[in-house]
């Protein structure tokens, strides 16, 4: 057929029909941080802290990278987990919460894996990491609650205040001469008492994972 | 008569900006403590049936006690303690795909071959990465979550390691914020002499990441100190001797490939391969490492504010 400039059919020419555009992935915009391997929140009964008035767990990260802490040439993890919970460690699943508690990003060296409650940002040219700190202090609240992580043995958090009394005894000689060991002082004094008042998140029911 | 200026030959013969002929390295943490004698290398896993090396750990040399035992009473057996960490292998690689044309227009000495031997910076790196994955899991923990670190944080760790009679040397490695934040803390503090600001000639022996003694501890300054608690935190480390070990891997000899470099002093293969079609040069550098905690009671991990 030949190349028309109207279309016979329809005196007005011819029409036409769009749709929103979407954006390619070549297109979208990556983050420029070092790409990272899978990985998982883990949890030993002794990683304990006392953060505003409440014991709180301290999680580390399994991380699937071949070759460190275990993980075999594949990525493959089980060796790793058998090891942790020989260790009394306990892996945290991602579906420990609903959507899950690792974000994947599109980064410029390949995908970039952070926690849910942090958020990159562009900020001057760089990127930068926004914490979600209340946030994630309500996760490490609900993993007490919903009985993933058992709430801290008496021995630890006793332990726990022990080094803290150290602190406050430490800096108690030097107050008054030293301003740094006064501020200090105070500091410690102020967290020590809020050890001593801390509360545990109660479970609320059976063990979960 | 008009004058032959600048602008009369630029674009013609004169050209918008001609390359230095010295390159400047892009800033960059290059320090690294791959082959640090607080780490325990367990040599080269080629030819020794396994990618999985598992180190013993047994309880000899005054570690059961004799017990005082009566005039012919018969002793009771002791079952030797004992116990093992694993250390498996994975590789690690980077590539470059470098054109003929790219090579061919080369001013500065920007070549394949200057990008095999970028690998082994490359190479440390990767293992100081992986150091740093390894040491942030320490059991113990020193430090409080959103506070900087101080002086008494550095004590702390020092003395879980003291009461868990951990041999020194110690050896400590900070992300620079936290060491910004320790120095500042020492700033402050009366009778500081024991700090010992590294000087230029630690630098020169130890390289970019030795930032100082304190109490006897090496002080490593790393920015693959990993955070914790969400990025609100960094965690760092301090350990003894035998806390971390490792094992490498080299492929040697690599059967068919002619194109070969095996940096001296580094266990990394860089390996060329030409793709012909495309007028290309690939640089594949491989690394297989295992890294892993070999007695999680010798280290101690310093989480502080971000």
């Amino acid at each position: 057929m030949a190349v028309t400039f109207s279309d016979t059919n329809n005196a007005a020419g011819p029409t036409f029909t769009g749709r929103p555009a979407v954006q390619t992935s070549a297109g979208a915009p990556k983050l420029n941080l070092p790409t990272n391997a899978q990985w998982w929140y883990i949890w030993h009964p002794a990683r304990w802290q006392c953060i505003e008035g409440e014991w709180l767990p301290v999680l580390s990260q399994l991380r699937a990278t071949p070759g460190v802490n275990g993980v075999d040439k594949d990525g493959d993890t089980a060796g790793a987990e058998t090891k942790l919970r020989r260790e009394h460690w306990t892996v945290i699943p991602w579906d420990v919460i609903e959507g899950g508690y690792v974000t994947e990003y599109d980064g410029v060296r390949g995908p970039v894996r952070l926690s849910r409650w942090e958020t990159p940002r562009m900020v001057a040219g760089q990127v930068v990491i926004t914490p979600d700190e209340v946030g994630y202090r309500e996760f490490l609240r609900g993993l007490v609650s919903s009985g993933v992580i058992r709430p801290p043995d008496p021995y630890t958090t006793d332990a726990i205040k022990e080094r803290q009394r150290l602190r406050v005894a430490e800096n108690s000689k030097r107050a008054g001469n030293d301003p740094e060991a006064t501020r200090r002082l105070e500091a410690d004094k102020a967290l020590l008492a809020q050890m001593d008042a801390a509360k545990v998140p109660a479970p609320k029911g059976g063990r979960r994972g | 008569m008009a004058l032959t200026e600048y602008s009369t030959l630029s674009g013609n013969a004169r050209v918008a900006a001609v390359l230095a002929q010295e390159i400047v390295l892009k800033l960059a943490d290059r320090a690294s403590l791959h082959n640090h004698p607080s780490l325990i290398n367990f040599g080269n896993m080629a030819g020794r049936g396994s990618a999985a090396l598992q180190v013993p750990i047994v309880g000899l040399d005054g570690s059961d006690l004799l017990s005082s035992a009566a005039d012919g009473a018969v002793v009771a057996n002791t079952t030797l303690t004992s116990t093992a960490a694993t250390l498996t292998i994975g590789r690690f690689a980077l590539r470059y795909d470098f054109t003929d044309l790219a090579g061919l227009t080369d001013s500065i000495g920007l070549t394949a071959q200057r990008l095999a031997e970028s690998m082994v910076g490359s190479t440390v790196m990767a293992f100081q990465n992986a150091l740093c994955d390894v040491t942030d899991g320490f059991t113990t923990t020193a430090g409080v979550s959103g506070v900087d670190m101080s002086v008494d944080d550095w004590y702390s760790a020092q003395f879980a390691l003291t009461l868990a009679s951990v041999p020194g040397p110690y050896i400590a490695i900070l992300h620079p914020r936290q060491l910004a934040d320790f120095q500042s803390s020492l700033r402050a503090e009366y009778g500081a002499t024991q700090f010992v600001q590294a000087t230029q000639e630690m630098l020169n022996i130890k390289g970019q990441g030795m930032a100082g003694l304190f109490n006897g501890v090496e002080i490593y300054v790393s920015s693959r100190v990993p955070t914790a608690n969400a990025g609100a935190d960094r965690a760092g480390a301090m350990f003894g001797r035998g806390a971390v070990g490792y094992v490498e891997g080299s492929p040697f000899p690599i059967t068919g490939a002619p194109g070969v470099v095996t940096p001296a002093g580094t266990p990394v293969v860089v390996e060329f391969d030409r793709i012909v079609g495309g007028g290309t040069t690939s640089i594949l550098a491989s690394y297989y490492l295992g890294i892993g905690k070999l007695q999680d009671s010798m280290g101690v991990s310093i989480i502080t504010d971000a």
